[in-house]
């Protein structure tokens, strides 16, 4: 069963369509990173997911259960880190976290001390105290501490130095090790969504442009360099999808692929084409190469 | 919902404690004050006799510690203060948490939007009650120290009054701090509303509109028996405006 399903989700504000078409799994207990530019939909999908909006059209679920803004049972089998996160100012980390904790009516102490060896909150100091990197962590702390089933973050990492990003990132594959923990984790930062996640998928203007695990997406995307046959170019190439070709002579091309190596080199030999050439690309330029399309 | 009820009490302590000293300050000052005006206004006997009649009508009566207290304390000091409170207390209450970026923490916890919206009325709701009663303590308690005992009918049936109507002006500041996002703007709104509605009431055609008609006319003093009009007039419109508050915070997207 998959953690987060949606399917065929709009969302829309008066004229502004922030989801369209919206199209995502998320498979129970694996690291999914969403990633897209400013304004893909990432924190209007969570906001969706927490119960906090409503979807125009279409079906989500989460958890096996419909969110909705009474979800309160939903809402204890999930952790959530917002992408701004404030807090009350007025309490203490302890305070905080004794409010969560009591909130969703369980216990927190012996996983705030797990946490506590790793990272050192003062939680003893006022929130207002805080660094921005701080609250982040708290953010982490508060949404580790009730062990959720499902953890939903969004861009947790903007503002950490990279060492605590790397405790905070290693902390989320041991707490996924642990137990059967699922994350979903939106985040900019392409080079912590090709370290930890499972599966990733691209967003652009709202929809889902590609869903597949980090590895299949850098094992099959290449820049095949082919020669085409005379009348022949990469247009005619049927059965896969062409995401980007550059002419680099009279019959030569680039043409980056997202497809098995068999099923291009034979995409390419039926449209009169020859491979000469088959190169990768990392991980973060095939994002770049999606969302700039 | 103690665990909410706690966090409210916490953040909202101050103004509840400012609130209950301030009304209290005052009414035990009203009510010592009335020594200085138990034999009259000082200088009202050289008034002309020809104004006399008219500024009568105008004059407050002082003729007893009842309708002093009706008149300086339930019908002034705490009308105006008080409601000053209840849309200080529940102008914030909803509209604070989206200014401060706080909502998306809490309505995003396991409890429902009822539930949040529910602890913070309790609370506020309480923390106006308590600053009501605490402060009629006081100017009772102000009079007996000048050697004037109210009567118990009256002050209990004025307190009565001065809690619904008080508790009606904060269900209007809760329902507008549901709509505003914003703090202070849901204040001004629903101050803005209370005085607009206070000024058309003054027209004999709109005197029904009066929000200060909730706290009970000058029969009072006379015949210290609950006026069921305002009362019930007062519980239903803060019923209705509390249910709408509710409705609104469902439907609405953080």
């Amino acid at each position: 069963m998959n953690a987060v399903e949606m399917v065929g989700v709009d969302k829309s504000f008066g004229n502004v369509r922030a989801l369209d078409d919206m199209c995502l799994s998320v498979p129970t207990g694996s690291i999914f990173g969403l990633m897209g530019p400013n304004g893909a939909g990432k924190t209007t999908s969570i906001k969706l997911m927490l119960g906090l909006m409503k979807p125009t059209a279409g079906s989500l679920t989460v958890l096996g259960v419909t969110p909705s803004g009474d979800g309160a049972i939903l809402r204890r089998r999930i952790g959530f880190v917002p992408e701004d996160f404030s807090l009350y100012l007025h309490m203490t980390g302890f305070e905080i976290l004794q409010f969560n904790a009591r909130l969703y009516g369980c216990l927190v102490e012996e996983n705030v001390r797990r946490l506590q060896t790793v990272f050192e909150l003062p939680l003893a100091r006022k929130i207002s105290t805080y660094s921005k990197g701080m609250r982040k962590l708290l953010g982490l702390y508060i949404a580790l501490s009730t062990e959720p089933e499902l953890l939903i973050l969004d861009e947790p990492t903007e503002g950490l130095d990279p060492v605590v990003r790397s405790h905070f990132l290693g902390v989320l594959a041991d707490e996924t090790a642990r137990r059967n923990l699922t994350v979903f984790f939106s985040s900019h930062i392409l080079s912590e969504v090709e370290k930890i996640c499972d599966t990733v998928a691209f967003m652009r203007s709202g929809r889902t442009i590609l869903q597949d695990s980090v590895e299949s997406i850098k094992e099959r995307y290449r820049v095949y360099t082919v020669r085409f046959a005379t009348g022949h170019s990469p247009r005619d190439v049927k059965d896969i999808a062409v995401h980007r070709e550059r002419a680099l002579g009279q019959d030569a091309w680039d043409v980056e692929v997202l497809a098995d190596q068999e099923q291009a080199r034979a995409a390419f030999a039926d449209a009169g084409g020859t491979v000469l050439d088959v190169q990768s690309l990392p991980f973060d330029e095939i994002f770049l190469r999606f969302v700039e399309a | 919902m103690k665990a909410l009820m706690w966090k409210e009490l916490r953040e909202n302590r101050m103004k509840i404690i400012i609130g209950c000293v301030l009304l209290s300050v005052i009414g035990a000052a009203v009510s010592i004050a009335y020594r200085f005006f138990e034999g009259g206004i000082p200088g009202i006997s050289q008034i002309p006799p020809e104004y006399m009649d008219l500024i009568k009508k105008l004059l407050p009566d002082f003729s007893n510690v009842n309708a002093y207290l009706y008149s300086q304390w339930f019908s002034k000091n705490l009308q105006q203060v008080g409601a000053i409170l209840a849309v200080v207390l529940l102008g914030g209450a909803v509209a604070g948490e989206r200014e401060l970026h706080t909502a998306i923490f809490l309505f995003s916890r396991p409890v429902s939007r009822g539930m949040i919206l529910a602890s913070k009325v309790i609370v506020l709701f309480g923390g106006l009650v308590l600053a009501v009663l605490v402060s009629t303590g006081c100017a009772v308690l102000g009079a007996l120290i000048i050697g004037k005992a109210s009567q118990p009918a009256f002050v209990l049936t004025a307190t009565l009054h001065s809690v619904v109507a008080l508790l009606t002006f904060a269900s209007l500041a809760t329902l507008l701090s549901v709509l505003v996002p914003d703090r202070v703007k849901a204040m001004l709104f629903s101050g803005v509303i209370l005085i607009a509605l206070s000024i058309a009431g003054q027209f004999k055609s709109l005197h029904w509109l009066n929000p200060l008609a909730l706290f009970g006319s000058s029969d009072l003093i006379k015949h210290p028996v609950p006026q069921l009009v305002p009362i019930v007039v007062g519980v239903i419109l803060s019923s209705c405006m509390l249910w709408t508050s509710y409705l609104i915070l469902q439907r609405q997207e953080f």
